[in-house]
């Protein structure tokens, strides 16, 4: 068959500007309510959700451009947030955090950490930037996007929501303050369920990695290939020939150390590193920088890399053999900061004495409240056909009430249901009085004292 | 440092090289621009998810091809889209020969017309297109040589009856 002419025949099949339009539409509505959790959602919850992301979309679409679209979609994902997050919210944070005060420092920025406060949906983490001489910028982009590690998981969580300048530094540019939540629920696949019992004892390190900035890896790779034996395979692209060698060297320590140069070999003007790694790196990027020029050599495979059990093939496309002499292995500038994982313990409210004969089919077995969030969890009898508290509320003691939204909720097969209400910023449970939920047309009052 | 818009613009350049090969490969797996745009749309919002880091630009076509791939089987193995879908009649060709290509591929089982797609216009080899579809490298070369006896024997046939 002519490759020319399939190639023309599909040249005719395109994606219309709609699709990619009403994408990033879509993107941009599940971003803006990314801060909830996003539990299973059955029946009808669904379409009910989906019709209201189409009203919004549709009204959007007509007066919005893509690129307008686009930048409120990023602006919500790279960019800080600056309301929401209060003085009152910052310092409830330093007063009530489990974890005290650290700091770190790198290239002349300090990272201080002014408290952490938890629970089994969120991690809120507030903090504070200083720098000695200015901020290179791509340091402090990398600082407002930290991802969160959770004990050994590959699978990192980028914040939810990032407040930035919550608290006015008294306009010192250098003095940059940010907030940051994370929401469990990103990894819950991998952790299981979150909860009090799953979450305390676990390390969280926060990962701060800049793109733009690269740091050396300290193994000699001329020495590594002749450590490898040598090996030089020619006439064939099969990485997967590449015998190995016994050669270990860890990339460092620490992090680092979890990634171990197995084998170093030349394959027809390809320098390949056949890479182990385990731990908080899956496929870790790694590249080549030329010592004279600076220049970064990336790798050229791809698809290729696919390996051997753990073993990860990467090729460098460096031509000569001699050149290896001038090259050296780097990897992306990375700061960890470890942290031990506190949950705070939610208060559970007492719901012996309420009255649950009206909402049919649903029994309420636990209320739980913390500074972040609510968590309602019970049973449905089968047939029931759902269960929503859309509609939650804190009555305050000053009398005041506000209202919240439940992000959806996760019902097993065996008729357990559990529902998250998030708060968006941290409560004071000492001002709070009731919790007043709504089920199946029902309105319930649950004192909190 | 990159700003917003920078990082924007970054990430649309990234949907606007990748948005018509995703959408070809939905295309050849689907036969119908509806389900292909929503396969195309659920790519899209898994990168938009995910924003993973890639080492190379093939690295980061092989994730589309993929990712794309994968949601093609996990779309079409669905009950709802078991029964068989039309083509889509709304495709305007240049030539006869483009043509009877298109709707003899359109016309293979479905396991052929990925394999062919990735083959022929995507112009992947064997071992990379059985590290895509996460088949082993004999069963796409015969899957690949079945197809291609199959579309000669279809553009005989046309070519005779047509």
């Amino acid at each position: 068959m002519d490759r020319d002419v399939y190639k023309s025949a599909f040249d005719n099949i395109e994606v219309s500007d709609k699709a990619v339009h009403d994408v990033i539409q879509k993107a941009a509505e599940i971003n803006s309510q990314k801060g909830y959790r996003r539990k299973r959602r059955i029946g009808v919850l669904v379409p009910a959700v989906l019709l209201s992301i189409m009203i919004i979309t549709v009204s959007v679409s007509a007066a919005t451009g893509l690129t307008d679209i686009f930048s409120r979609y990023f602006s919500q994902l790279f960019t800080a947030e600056d309301t929401g997050f209060d003085d009152y919210s910052a310092e409830f944070i330093e007063k009530n955090a489990a974890y005290d005060y650290t700091t770190y420092s790198q290239d002349g920025v300090t990272m201080s950490i002014e408290g952490i406060i938890g629970d089994m949906n969120f991690l809120l983490l507030k903090s504070k930037l200083t720098a000695v001489d200015g901020y290179d910028e791509g340091t402090l982009a990398a600082f407002m996007s930290p991802k969160l590690y959770i004990g050994e998981l590959k699978q990192g969580i980028l914040p939810a929501t990032c407040y930035r300048n919550i608290v006015d530094e008294g306009n010192d540019p250098l003095v940059k303050s940010a907030a940051y939540l994370f929401n469990y629920d990103d990894v819950e696949t991998l952790l299981g369920r979150t909860d009090t019992e799953t979450l305390t004892g676990k390390t969280a390190t926060l990962v701060i990695k800049n793109t733009n900035a690269y740091e050396p890896i300290e193994i000699d790779l001329a020495e590594a290939l002749e450590q490898s034996g040598e090996i030089s395979i020619e006439g064939s692209d099969d990485l997967n020939a590449i015998p190995l060698s016994k050669l270990s060297i860890p990339f460092g320590n620490d992090f680092r150390s979890s990634i171990v140069l197995k084998s170093v070999c030349f394959v027809n003007g390809k320098l390949v590193l056949v890479i182990d790694s385990s731990g908080y790196y899956e496929n870790p990027s790694i590249f080549l920088r030329d010592k004279i020029s600076d220049r970064i050599i990336y790798r050229c495979d791809g698809i290729l890399s696919a390996g051997k059990g753990n073993l990860e093939f990467y090729a460098f496309d460096i031509g000569d053999i001699e050149a290896l002499e001038n090259l050296e292995i780097v990897m992306p500038e990375e700061h960890h900061i470890s942290l031990p994982l506190s949950v705070d313990n939610p208060k559970e409210l007492d719901i012996s004495g309420i009255d649950q004969s009206n909402i049919k089919g649903v029994t309420i077995e636990s209320i739980r409240v913390s500074p972040l969030s609510l968590n309602i969890e019970g049973r449905v009898q089968e047939g029931t056909p759902i269960v929503a508290f859309e509609n939650c509320a804190i009555r305050f003691k000053d009398n005041s009430v506000v209202k919240y939204t439940a992000n959806g909720y996760y019902h097993s097969k065996d008729g357990v249901y559990s529902t998250g209400v998030p708060f968006g910023k941290p409560l004071d449970i000492n001002l709070m009085d009731a919790v007043i939920i709504e089920c199946n047309q029902t309105t319930l009052e649950i004192p909190i004292n | 440092m990159d700003t917003v818009d920078d990082k924007a613009n970054t990430v649309l350049q990234v949907i606007e090289r990748y948005k018509n090969t995703v959408f070809r490969i939905a295309f050849a797996y689907c036969k119908n621009r509806s389900d292909a745009d929503d396969i195309f749309q659920e790519v899209i919002l898994r990168y938009l998810k995910a924003r993973p880091e890639f080492n190379s630009e093939e690295h980061e076509k092989a994730w589309f091809v993929r990712v794309t791939v994968n949601c093609c089987k996990k779309h079409f193995f669905s009950s709802w889209n078991r029964k068989t879908m039309p083509i889509d009649e709304d495709i305007r060709f240049e030539t006869a020969e483009q043509s009877d290509l298109f709707y003899a591929v359109m016309d293979l089982p479905l396991k052929y017309r990925i394999v062919i797609h990735l083959y022929y216009y995507e112009g992947y080899k064997i071992k990379q297109i059985a590290e895509m579809t996460k088949q082993k490298e004999t069963t796409v070369a015969t899957q690949l040589q079945r197809a291609r006896q199959l579309l000669k024997t279809r553009l005989k046939e046309e070519l005779i009856y047509g």
